[in-house]
């Protein structure tokens, strides 16, 4: 074996590649060929014909080191030659590679950088200067050899262009699929890093380095898919999501509504060790651009609550952003409103609506869906604090949600800190619209989150209620403990129909769990909900309907013609041990697509008429006691709807208390969707038990 | 070093008491054959640093090389030119095992100015110099000529093949609040520069043709290493003070 040969710059000799040495020695090997193959590239390591470029121990074998060399012939990388070699005390233990032994060429590079630039630009490359262009020695198959400049381009496109005759030789897309940190501009102005994948020379807005599929797509102003795919019809697909060229973002609602998402994985991971929406990393999804801002006066009267609007949507199982309207569009908003992935609180609440579907599944209607929304702002509040400073002003953290969204205070705004400022209750008493479901916000609970959100408030700041009630909260640094009770309470402790009072005792029991009992964060909890006025001194009812989902059947209600009818049994508990009369009996009828069909407001009496089967007919429910009937229902004819029922009263110690029921389900009633209501005939009455 | 000088300190004196041996300063030329074994004295300490864009931020990486003292091993052969002025070459050579202290601070994904720092070592980073010098020595009889003292200087082509960090691993998992150090990646480095030697040797004839002799050299030049964290170029010094002792022939 003879080494490479060097060869001067004035050598003649034609130009070859010579012969391409395949190297595969294991340990088990040791053919005299083998041995001298072994020798054959120690030889060429000590002359300097292999450089090292990477030398590590083994981290799983003790003693072993890995070495790895590139061919260099008269000190210019030959491309594709190189070797790596297992040392074990000195001694090769294994050696596999490529080398070219009588590689012959003369390596003087004729052509200037400049003009290499120029020939790689002229094939669509996007390269602003040749200044780091590396040479190489690049062998052909068919044994021909050249010196190329290698040159790259922020897409990863990479030409190998012979530097004697300016053509390319060799053309590379080095870019598979990979995580690239890429940089954008949000809605705000604000510079931030973006998590994207490089795919095909391009990049998309799907997040190559947290642990789900995090995505964001950008419908382009296609309101009406948009709409297709927020009632689960159609799909998603990897042309849809936002894309960039040079991974330079500058949209910023894909900028901020793809970055606000990993953030708020972020927090919810760094917190609570929670894994994403459902804590098995489901996939996220956002949705920006549903329509151009600019259109909000062409786009038909269906899609204009796309505009300044963002909700998660069950269907699709994303959260669709808005893009907000100019300034002078909107009367209510003059000044215009920006972009609703521009908020980062605004981006939180939307994503913890999916945390709550995954988890309580709080029913998004009176006080349940209260406390869902208020569960949402505050982890929305509480995601800003932990990315942002405290402060005010775009970009800080605060206890207003949705401040980013519109130059001034606007009517898009809530306070934590004082619901009042934007017509919110901050007190119990003064919750409003529960049980109006569908002409008031679900119940209210847009309205009555403030009470909770009051209560996340006082047991984190602490201060002086307007119902003139001290609290003395955590303080600041401590928000963590509050954001922690309220988190275990909201996702593992509340059921589905939790009422306000629940919601007291569920974060109440989580403080015990986890700082003890008459600790400082429990005190806090305690003195915060009973600012707002969720105390526990007074009665609680809570309904049980049996079975849950009632059949629907051919036989007739008592007095009625109609059929099908539903039959199922109501009992009413107290459980604070307080005694409650019932001073106002209300049923509300809903059909299967939970319009309300009827309301019937019944006197006390009708109350003790009917609820005498656990006890003695009374308008009284005892303290612990359960009053309970059996009653057969019909819905006009329907197949299916369901109702709720509402007991009105005041408790043995004075207080006035309302209690709604869950929802009791007759035949299939799936509820995708609140819609307008009317009337029709509907009849509840009393079924004699068999 | 304090210790070495004393050592030669003794070893002069001792030399002076031996018998003078005349030298004749005609005939024809002499030769002088010198095979040394020493220690190269200098410690050499530099400097590497880049600011690679990671992560869409501006990083850093720093690598601190120490160079160690180490052993060198030469041999050098003169002719005499005009009485005791003598022309040669020396070639030298010497390998030591360095290390470079590796700091990072490496940006976050996600986050701006939320670098991660990280340290490590990579304690193989090897380094051997080889020089080459064409000399003139001047010779000075001393102790009736049994002893000689010898100063030479002259231009050397110092060869330095020093392993270079050229970047770094290291792991880091969601959420990538932390990163480790995983491992230097390395390449080899060799440049060869011109410089100077200079240096005295003392020497005592014990026959007529075998003698011992004992000194010091200084040789140094600078060169730039075509490998670095910036893929440009990395300056160090080589070379350095080494003393020195043999066994030396002359024909």
């Amino acid at each position: 074996m003879t080494g490479l040969l060097v060869m001067p710059e004035a050598a003649q000799l034609t130009p070859t590649a010579g012969t391409r040495l395949l190297i595969s020695q294991t340990s088990d090997d040791a053919t005299s060929d083998q041995r001298a193959m072994i020798a054959f590239v120690e030889r060429m390591i000590a002359d300097g014909d292999l450089r090292l470029i990477d030398r590590r121990q083994d981290g799983f074998v003790e003693g072993s080191i890995h070495e790895r060399f590139r061919q260099v012939f008269a000190g210019v990388p030959v491309f594709g030659a190189d070797v790596a070699v297992q040392r074990r005390n000195g001694q090769v233990l294994s050696m596999f590679g490529v080398v070219y032994e009588g590689l012959r060429i003369n390596v003087t590079a004729r052509r200037p950088t400049a003009e290499i630039a120029n020939v790689v630009r002229a094939n669509g490359f996007a390269v602003t200067t040749a200044g780091d262009a590396q040479l190489f020695v690049l062998p052909a198959p068919d044994g021909s050899v050249s010196v190329a400049y290698l040159l790259r381009d922020d897409s990863g496109k990479a030409a190998y262009v012979d530097a004697n005759s300016g053509t390319i030789v060799l053309q590379l897309n080095e870019f598979q699929t990979q995580a690239a940190v890429g940089q954008g501009t949000g809605v705000l102005g604000d510079s931030k890093k973006v998590s994207a994948t490089g795919q095909s020379g391009s990049f998309v807005s799907s997040d190559g380095l947290r642990p789900p599929a995090l995505e964001t797509y950008d419908l382009r102003g296609d309101g009406s898919r948009v709409m297709t795919l927020a009632v689960g019809r159609g799909t998603l697909s990897d042309a849809d999501l936002a894309r960039s060229s040079n991974n330079v973002w500058t949209d910023g609602a894909v900028v901020d509504a793809h970055v606000y998402a990993g953030w708020v994985y972020d927090y919810y991971f760094k917190r609570f060790q929670r894994r994403g929406l459902d804590d098995n990393n489901i996939r996220i999804q956002s949705i920006v651009n549903p329509m151009r801002a600019t259109d909000y006066f062409t786009a038909p009267p269906a899609l204009r609550g796309l505009f300044i609007n963002a909700f998660y949507s069950t269907g699709c199982r994303c959260v669709v952003y808005g893009p907000g309207v100019p300034a002078g569009v909107v009367a209510a908003f003059p000044q215009g409103v920006r972009n609703f992935a521009g908020a980062l609180d605004v981006v939180a609440h939307e994503l913890t609506h999916a945390v709550t579907d995954a988890s309580s599944r709080l029913a998004y209607l009176n006080e349940s869906g209260a406390l869902n929304e208020a569960f949402s702002d505050m982890m929305g509040t509480s995601v800003e604090f932990f990315h942002q400073p405290t402060g005010t002003g775009p970009r800080t953290a605060d206890y207003l949600m949705g401040e980013d969204l519109t130059p001034v205070n606007g009517s898009l705004q809530r306070s934590m800190r004082n619901p009042d400022e934007f017509d919110q209750p901050s007190h119990y008493w003064f919750r409003s619209y529960i049980g109006a479901l569908l002409d008031f916000d679900s119940g209210g609970v847009h309205t009555n989150s403030g009470i909770a959100n009051n209560a996340f408030y006082l047991a984190i700041e602490g201060g002086t209620h307007p119902s003139g009630q001290v609290v003395i909260g955590v303080g600041a640094q401590n928000r963590e403990q509050i954001e922690r009770i309220f988190y275990r309470a909201f996702t593992a402790m509340l059921p589905a129909s939790a009422t306000f009072f629940q919601a007291r005792q569920a974060t109440v029991q989580a403080a015990r769990d986890l700082f003890g009992a008459a600790s400082a964060p429990e005190r806090a909890v305690i003195g915060a909900w009973t600012a707002v006025g969720v105390t526990s001194t007074g009665s609680a009812l809570t309904t049980q309907f049996s079975p849950p989902r009632v059949t629907p059947s051919n036989a007739r209600c008592s007095g009625s013609t109609v059929t099908p009818s539903f039959t199922f049994r109501v009992a009413v508990t107290e459980f604070q041990r307080v005694g409650f009369t019932v001073e106002r009996f209300v049923i509300d009828s809903y059909d299967a697509s939970l319009r309300l069909i009827s309301r019937q407001d019944l006197p006390p009496g009708t109350f003790r008429s009917l609820f005498n089967e656990c006890q003695a007919g009374n308008t009284r429910v005892g303290a612990g006691s359960t009053a309970c009937t059996t009653l057969c229902a019909t819905l006009g004819g329907r197949t299916s709807g369901a109702a709720i029922f509402w007991f009105g009263g005041t408790d043995d110690n004075g207080n006035y208390g309302l209690f709604n029921s869950d929802l009791v389900r007759f035949g299939t009633t799936s509820f995708a969707e609140f819609a307008d209501g009317g009337s029709d005939d509907i009849t509840y009455s009393r079924t004699v038990r068999q | 070093m304090r210790a070495t000088r004393a050592i030669v300190a003794v070893w002069l004196a001792g030399m002076s008491a031996l018998p003078a041996q005349a030298q004749s300063p005609a005939g024809p030329r002499q030769m002088l054959v010198e095979l040394s074994g020493g220690f190269l004295t200098t410690t050499r300490t530099f400097t590497d640093s880049a600011a690679p864009m990671i992560n869409a931020e501006a990083g850093q990486i720093r690598a601190s090389y120490v160079v160690p003292r180490s052993a060198i091993f030469s041999v050098g052969a003169y002719t005499q030119v005009w009485r005791q002025l003598s022309a040669g070459v020396l070639f030298g050579q010497s390998s030591r095992s360095s290390s470079a202290s590796i700091t990072a601070s490496l940006p976050h994904p996600f986050f701006f100015s939320r670098s991660r720092q990280v340290e490590g070592t990579e304690p193989d980073a090897e380094r051997s110099e080889s020089t080459l010098a064409v000399l003139l020595r001047r010779e000075f009889p001393v102790a009736r000529r049994r002893a000689t003292v010898a100063v030479f200087g002259g231009p050397a082509w110092l060869s330095v093949r020093q392993d270079v960090v050229e970047r770094i691993n290291y792991s880091e998992t969601y959420p990538y609040d932390t990163a480790a150090f995983t491992s230097a990646v390395v390449t080899s480095a060799k440049k060869t520069q011109l410089g100077l030697l200079v240096g005295a040797d003392v020497l005592h004839f014990v026959s007529r043709r075998l003698g011992v002799g004992a000194g010091v050299r200084y040789s140094a030049t600078n060169a730039d290493l075509p490998a670095s964290l910036s893929s440009g170029v990395l300056a160090i010094k080589t070379g350095g003070l080494d003393v020195n002792a043999g066994i030396r022939f002359r024909f």
